[in-house]
């Protein structure tokens, strides 16, 4: 992994049209700004982990309609 | 709007399924769920609701990424839907509320919405509150 010393106002550019832009630092928060093309998704990697997990969690082998019939929708 | 046998584009956006695209969409019927099946792997199906019909507040914003990536330009060819997690017992079944599926039923172009605020929604709500059993207004707690 490249590891990059940067301050507060400085920027990475990444390829042609990806920007990370540090924003601010407190104590041990920073604050990232990303400018990046429209079909490049920018999340937080432990959100996309914790929805990674709980779909594949979901998955559904069998159904059972008996128990899908009982529930009411509010 | 027909909802049975509708196929959807979700160009690798459901997270852990990268590889899979179209799938088909159908009502369960009789029930309030739908079911979601993979068209390229059988294995994989996931059981859906309608959030409205859960939690009348939900509600949710769009980026412009997401609506690019749909050619979603008006908000009635939006179908929005939940992922639901079958647990035994039944009525310990969680909703990913965090993550919706938002489906263009103009175009069949679908995505993964994973919102960003993390206090909103939970990925793991009580598809079965106590409010519903009571017959009151639906909530879902965050944690």
């Amino acid at each position: 992994m490249l590891v990059l010393t940067r301050k507060k106002g400085q920027v990475i550019q990444i390829g042609k049209d990806i920007e990370i832009h540090v924003v601010s630092i407190e104590g041990d928060q920073i604050k990232i700004g990303i400018a990046a093309p429209r079909e490049v998704v920018v999340l937080r990697k432990e959100l996309i982990e914790e929805v990674r997990k709980s779909n594949q969690e979901a998955v559904t082998h069998q159904i059972n309609l008996d128990q899908l019939k009982s529930v009411k929708k509010n | 709007m027909t909802l049975l046998n509708s196929d959807f584009f979700f160009q690798g956006s459901i997270l852990g399924f990268e590889n899979l695209d179209k799938f088909t969409l159908r009502s369960i019927s009789n029930t309030a769920f739908y079911q979601l099946n993979s068209v390229e792997d059988p294995n994989i199906q996931f059981v859906l609701v309608h959030p409205f019909d859960w939690l009348s507040n939900y509600e949710l914003n769009l980026n412009d990424n997401t609506l690019e990536r749909i050619d979603l330009s008006n908000a009635e060819d939006a179908m929005v839907m939940n992922i639901v997690t079958l647990k035994e017992p039944f009525s310990s079944s969680t909703v990913n509320y965090m993550a919706p599926l938002i489906m263009n039923v103009k175009n069949g172009l679908a995505t993964q919405y994973v919102i960003q605020d993390t206090r909103q929604y939970s990925s793991r709500a009580p598809l079965i509150t106590n409010d519903i059993v009571k017959g009151g207004d639906a909530h879902v707690s965050t944690d």
